[in-house]
């Protein structure tokens, strides 16, 4: 074979390559809207599973709850520390706080936290659904008349749903408090003086679009890491595949949806 | 592949395709957004454009009413700004109307403001042109504010000279300010002033009380009545006299005009020379008499019996 025949072969097996991973990725946001889908009408299904819900949204917010703390406490303080010298340029570190509180509200709080919520809850679920997927327990159930995507899938969605507007709004007051003493290293503000120029420069405009979104994040971070963990194919190696693939495509969809949401809430608001 | 993984993958297509002309189709509204609204152009040469981009905003009496749809240089000082604005607003801009390219805000991006023109001047239609009104720009308000300052720094220097001239005691105001004798003098001189309005006032007391004939003039109504009074005798001593006087004209012609004794003693020549006759007759009579008289007296028949010898 010359070497422009070899080239030509090397060339179709990079097209079929691609055109593997363009069907491959296709197909799988096609699973993922049908397994949404059905997802989704399992939370219209009598009876409900409350016991479930209750126990998953405890353990979600339990596993995030110190993390978020911390990060939040964080983010505040740095965010503070960075943006404070450009606004001492212009003399204007007064409008810190309001600076950092929209931020925080609008940007920074949502998409933060529903990444850590992507690395720990949709892991933990994918790796959790896969595990039971290896060992058979998801079979197990549906033998047993117990439908998994009632039982399992539509409880962990619906409650990192509900869970996730909740840990943000909890993020964005942790931030609050990082910046509040990131101000007071450099200037002596009274804890009112500073929450009541935090929340002068707040609207409803802010905070009403960020919090929608955040149920647009949980919905995803649940039902990524349930798809993943569901579609875990056999061997115990697939159960760490699906538990990083969980990750990875639930902190791209919350990046997708961010970029949706900052257009369309600016086309309503007109921000 | 089976029919249901078909269906997958098409319905995968499909979102994800959707999803991304979704993306475009904000993105695009939010670039322009006049999209749904039937726009006309105006245009606008400019000397300066001060960084305007295409896409900034038009406002019209602060209200945003399109944007920047194309900028174009025409030659080395002429620039072609074309603006694509709301149609509705047509009926408000007029071809008088001023474009004039300001800041929106301290350091926002720069803006279009279109300056409503006279009421009674045509309105624009589409493609036409308006004035143009060159920006502020910052260096020429520095070149200013420089022009200011150095303008203040010499208003200071003559107010310090005259602050220091008048601490030296130099000129009018700075003895009015330093010499303690003006001030006395001034104060005597209120003094008197106020001694004088105490006077005018016990003045004007008085007369307010009747006292004095002022006051009595002023105050008393008797003195009016009197003086009535007097008009009226006055009035009376004025028609008596004219009565006389009339009695003496007709005196006056019935002597210049009658036969009466007196007039013709003062008309009548004849008589006068009569009476003047009779007079020298009497005269020569009396002379005769007197001289009679005196023979009489010296006659001595008389003297002896009247016994003066």
């Amino acid at each position: 074979m010359d070497h422009s025949g070899r080239k030509s072969m090397q060339m179709n097996q990079f097209l079929t390559k691609i055109k593997i991973s363009l069907k491959d990725f296709f197909t799988e946001v096609g699973e993922i809207l049908l397994f949404a889908a059905d997802t989704i009408r399992q939370f219209f299904v009598t009876p409900f599973e409350h016991k479930e819900l209750l126990k998953q949204a405890y353990f979600i917010g339990n596993k995030t709850l110190p993390l978020i703390t911390i990060t939040g406490f964080i983010m505040g303080l740095v965010l503070t520390m960075q943006s404070r010298p450009v606004l001492v340029e212009f003399g204007a570190q007064s409008m810190l706080p309001g600076m950092i509180a929209i931020s925080l509200v609008r940007e920074i709080g949502p998409v933060l936290t529903a990444l850590l919520c992507a690395g720990k809850i949709s892991s933990g679920i994918g790796a959790e659904l896969g595990a039971m997927k290896v060992t058979e327990q998801l079979d197990a159930m549906e033998v047993s008349a117990t439908k998994p995507m009632k039982f399992v899938v539509a409880t962990r969605v619906l409650a990192t749903t509900l869970l996730v507007p909740v840990l943000v709004i909890y993020a964005d007051a942790i931030g609050l408090i990082g910046t509040f003493f990131a101000v007071r290293i450099y200037d002596p503000i009274s804890l009112t003086l500073f929450f009541n120029q935090a929340f002068d420069s707040l609207g409803f405009e802010d905070l009403i679009p960020a919090t929608i979104k955040t149920f647009f994040f949980g919905f995803f971070i649940g039902l990524i890491g349930s798809y993943k963990g569901y579609k875990t194919s056999h061997g115990t190696e697939s159960v760490g595949l699906s538990a990083n693939s969980a990750v990875v495509t639930a902190s791209l969809v919350i990046f997708i949806i961010d970029l949706l949401a900052v257009q369309i809430t600016s086309l309503l608001f007109g921000l | 592949m089976n029919r249901s993984e078909k269906r997958t993958l098409k319905l995968g297509l499909l979102v994800a395709v959707g999803l991304v002309l979704f993306s475009m189709a904000i993105y695009y509204l939010g670039s322009q957004q006049n999209l749904f609204t039937s726009t006309m152009t105006i245009k606008s040469y400019f000397t300066n454009v001060s960084g305007l981009v295409e896409g900034n905003k038009v406002r019209y009496s602060g209200i945003t009413v399109g944007y920047v749809s194309h900028i174009e240089i025409i030659g080395d000082t002429t620039i072609l700004v074309e603006m694509s604005v709301d149609k509705k607003m047509s009926s408000f801009i007029s071809t008088d109307s001023k474009a004039e390219i300001s800041s929106d805000g301290l350091m926002g991006s720069q803006i279009v403001n279109i300056q409503p023109g006279t009421a009674d001047a045509e309105k624009i239609t589409d493609n036409e042109f308006i004035a143009s009104q060159q920006p502020l720009n910052f260096q020429d308000v520095l070149r200013e504010a420089q022009t200011a300052i150095t303008e203040g720094q010499l208003i200071m220097g003559n107010i310090l000279e005259i602050s220091r001239k008048i601490n030296n005691g130099e000129g009018d105001i700075a003895r009015l300010l330093n010499d303690n004798s003006i001030t006395t003098k001034l104060n005597r001189a209120g003094d008197e002033v106020l001694a004088v309005t105490e006077n005018t006032k016990e003045i004007v007391q008085k007369v307010n009380r009747g006292e004095g004939d002022l006051g009595r003039l002023i105050n008393d109504t008797i003195l009016t009545s009197e003086a009535n009074r007097l008009i009226g005798n006055l009035s009376m001593i004025s028609n008596t006299t004219d009565s006389i006087t009339d009695e003496l004209l007709q005196f006056s012609t019935e002597l210049n005009e009658g036969n009466g004794l007196i007039s013709r003693l003062v008309y009548d020549t004849q008589m006068a020379n009569k009476i003047d006759t009779t007079l020298v007759n009497a005269n020569r009579g009396i002379k005769k008499a007197t001289e009679a008289a005196e023979s009489v007296e010296k006659s001595w028949l008389i003297n002896l019996f009247s016994g003066n010898n």
